[in-house]
């Protein structure tokens, strides 16, 4: 019997991995993030970027303070960025001192200091905050300037227009240009809508700076904002239980640990359903039903599927995996919490959790497969199992966040969530050897779905007999009728 | 003597249809053995219960001595009368895999499949995806494959139908030689040219039960020996000079048995008549004939029953 299911096993496997729907399978995960890529930078390409400015100051003595400011926000941007980046990571820690004040606190010659390319990356350094990719956007911030400088015409107005409208009519490369005479200040735009906020607010800003100058108040108004106090935030340590983020990112690692189980099983279950039709189509069943027992050929399918699904559920792993090593190596340390009770234990449960929802499912669907002769009845039949997968999957994801309850409970160990469940649970760091019970039962309902699904196909794969009862399903009770008998 | 099958009153119904109400069937080991019988006459259920396929709702089978089939299945070969190998798979690993899954290990399987394939002639297919053969290729690839293990017992559900006259024949001698091997071939068909010219014994099935049991001879010899007689001018009132005639294309050939008391009585009564004989000679019934009349009295026998019954 082993040796049946082994070759069945084998040609199906070989059938199976050696297809181009196989690849396109395995590939599926890569087209997505490629396509995802593609379509992020399309929308990038796409999207209007801020209002290019450009700037005609008359005199020449404006656009070094305009400058200035714009330096001075890039500089708080990126500051205020890395502060955002402690807080989120390392919540039960104080900032460091490089980060103690906020940025609107910053002097001018803070700010200035942070302004030197370079500076800002000495810090994320220090206080170990990720690699410098993270901040590639404000790196690029960096290297284009805010503005554009165009030296003065006669007329600037009809200079203005002329940067603001290509040669065809069309929209220039400018979307608004800033007239500096004196203390007066124009911004010609394109359209109506375009928005000049930060340009005018720059303007403000600068034309205060330079003001505040003038009168020789900038080292004073900085020694006073120096000695402003920092507010102090201490927080109080909470004991686990009672930790509400690491619940929620508990929470989060169940509800992603069912998901992507829920995800898996669906994917299978299609490809099952459709071997066994294509078997039927070809007819070839007859000779595998007359050469080994029904239940050696169940067992050889489910075999194959499995194998595949690891196969597949592997390289995506290797695939997933060093993608998200690859970023994770990027974020800072903590950005990504480990789960309770550790990766190599979570992948192991996940991994036995997937084993037994594939068994359970798979031989539903199996047995489902084969009273089936085409596909649209594949559809049919196979709607309502998916709808109470479905409902099985909603009513998993409510349960995850009161796990220990009765209802909890319930749906642990009702045996067609218990995998789903389970799986999430994993995530929150129940004990081992309630997973180990739970493998067990779910294991022992896989057998007697196997069971009952093999008689069914029985049935099913010649659509002779009338369908065995519930009690010859699960082998409960004598055959209807005598296999053979004496006349 | 040894039977390679030996069934007893199998019955199978699905619902309310009977389709085997009580077939028998003894077929000694070493022959080949034809299962005659109309379409929907019972042969594919019977031979997917002898196989294992179907259980059967009644009636005993012995099959190489086991009245399990599966648990001997690695002897058997067959080929189902709706043929089928996976489109995707070349010629050579679609005969191991059936080799594979009745025991054979499948290096070895592989190697009889080349052999097989060359010894008859598609040796340069070997390679070839099913899907890419000729419909008779596929068909030849699956009949190797029933014999790649060199089984005891062969069953054949309709394996003429769909060949041309030259892979008839070659089926035909493939039968043979397995059975010189020392194999057990059950064919069954309803084309009796295959039947008349292979089978050792047969048995005939209708109304889902054995009608005929026995030699070719034997069924033959279920009908009386006929005479054909011609005749110049039509014979006034035949059915009085020749009992039990019935006239073929004109009202000047006769076709009757063979008068118990022998020909010369008839032939002087033949020319007190004047009609003129042309010709006359006596035929014995084909395999045919037989088969046509074993099946038209079962047909007769359960109309009567059904209508007895209805009254």
């Amino acid at each position: 019997m082993m040796r049946a299911v082994l070759t069945i096993a084998r040609r199906d496997i070989t059938a199976t991995i050696f297809s181009k729907g196989f690849v396109i399978w395995l590939a599926m995960p890569i087209i997505a993030l490629v396509f995802g890529v593609l379509a992020s930078l399309a929308t990038e390409r796409s999207s209007p970027s801020a209002t290019a400015l450009a700037v005609i100051d008359t005199k020449g003595d404006f656009v070094p303070w305009l400058q200035k400011v714009a330096d001075r926000e890039r500089a708080q941007d990126g500051y205020d960025r890395l502060r955002r980046r402690w807080q989120a990571t390392r919540q039960n820690e104080p900032l460091p001192p490089d980060l103690t004040r906020s940025g609107d606190m910053l002097t001018g010659n803070d700010l200035d200091r942070l302004a030197v390319p370079g500076a800002l990356d000495t810090i994320r350094e220090r206080v170990n905050l990720g690699s410098a990719q993270l901040d590639k956007a404000l790196h690029k911030a960096a290297r284009t300037s805010a503005f554009v400088t165009v030296s003065p015409e006669a007329a600037p107005e009809a200079q203005a227009a002329r940067l603001l409208t290509a040669r065809d009519g069309k929209p220039g490369r400018f979307g608004a240009v800033l007239i500096i005479d004196d203390n007066d200040f124009t911004v010609l735009r394109q359209r109506k809508d375009a928005n000049i906020d930060h340009i005018t607010q720059m303007a403000n800003t600068a034309w205060t700076l330079r003001a505040l100058h003038l009168a020789g108040l900038v080292g004073r108004i900085d020694e006073i904002r120096s000695e402003q106090p920092t507010i102090a935030v201490k927080n109080i340590a909470l004991s686990s239980a009672h930790n509400e983020s690491g619940k929620q990112r508990g929470a989060a690692f169940a509800t992603g640990a069912a998901m992507i189980l829920f995800a898996l099983i669906s994917l299978l279950a299609g490809a099952l359903l459709s071997n066994m039709v294509e078997e039927k189509a070809n007819k070839i069943i007859e000779v595998l039903v007359a050469s080994v027992p029904v239940p050696a050929i169940f067992a050889g399918k489910l075999v194959a599927m499995l194998t595949v699904s690891l196969i597949g559920v592997a390289v995506w792993g290797v695939m997933i995996g060093g993608a998200a090593a690859f970023v994770i190596a990027q974020l800072p340390v903590g950005l990504i919490s480990t789960p309770e009770r550790g990766w190599t234990e979570l992948a192991v449960l996940g991994l036995a959790y997937f084993v037994c929802a594939y068994l359970i499912y798979g031989a539903l669907y199996l047995g489902i497969g084969s009273l089936c002769s085409s596909i649209r009845e594949v559809q049919t039949l196979s709607m309502p199992v998916t709808v109470l997968q479905m409902a099985i999957l909603i009513v998993t994801l409510g349960a995850l966040d009161s796990p220990e309850n009765t209802w909890g409970q319930a749906v642990s160990w009702f045996p067609l969530s218990a995998p789903y469940m389970m799986a999430g649970r994993a995530a929150l760091g129940t004990d081992l050897a309630v997973h180990a019970a739970a493998i067990l039962w779910q294991l022992s309902f896989a057998a007697l779905v196997i069971l009952g699904s093999a008689r069914l196909f029985r049935y099913g794969v010649l659509r002779s007999g009338p369908p065995p009862s519930f009690n010859q399903m699960f082998g409960l009770g004598k055959p209807a009728r005598p296999a053979t008998t004496e006349r | 003597m040894e039977y390679a099958i030996h069934a007893k009153a199998l019955a199978k119904r699905f619902g309310k249809k009977t389709a085997v109400a009580s077939v028998d069937l003894k077929v000694p080991a070493g022959s080949i053995h034809g299962f005659l019988g109309q379409n929907g006459a019972g042969k594919t259920t019977t031979l997917r219960i002898l196989l294992g396929i179907l259980e059967p709702d009644g009636g005993t089978r012995h099959i190489l001595g086991s009245q399990r089939p599966l648990s001997v299945a690695r002897r058997i070969g067959y080929l189902p009368e709706e043929r089928g190998l996976y489109p995707s798979m070349n010629a050579r690993d679609a005969i191991a895999y059936v080799g594979a899954l009745r025991g054979l290990p499948l290096r070895e399987a592989r190697e009889r499949a080349e052999a097989l394939l060359q010894m008859h002639g598609l040796g340069s297919e070997s390679r070839s995806k099913i899907r890419s053969l000729s419909k008779g290729m596929a068909q030849k690839v699956q009949l190797l494959a029933t014999f790649v293990h060199e089984p005891d017992l062969i069953i054949l559900d309709e394996p003429f139908s769909g060949l041309d006259p030259v892979n008839q024949q070659e089926l035909e001698k493939i039968i043979r030689t397995e059975r010189d091997r020392g194999a057990t071939v059950l064919f069954s068909t309803h084309v009796m040219s295959h039947a008349q010219s292979l089978c050792d014994d047969l048995v005939i099935v209708a109304q889902g039960r054995t009608r005929f049991t026995g030699s070719v001879d034997a069924a033959r010899a279920t009908l009386p020996t006929q005479v054909v007689l011609v005749t110049e001018r039509p014979i006034r009132n035949p059915m009085a000079l020749l009992p039990g005639t019935y006239m073929l294309d004109d009202k000047t050939r006769y076709r009757f048995p063979l008068p118990t008391d022998g020909l010369e009585p008839l032939l002087a009564r033949l020319i007190e008549t004047g009609c003129g004989i042309r010709d006359m000679h006596i035929e014995r019934p084909t395999l045919h004939d037989a088969f046509v009349a074993i099946v038209a009295d079962a047909t007769m026998i359960a109309s009567q029953a059904t209508e007895a019954e209805a009254a």
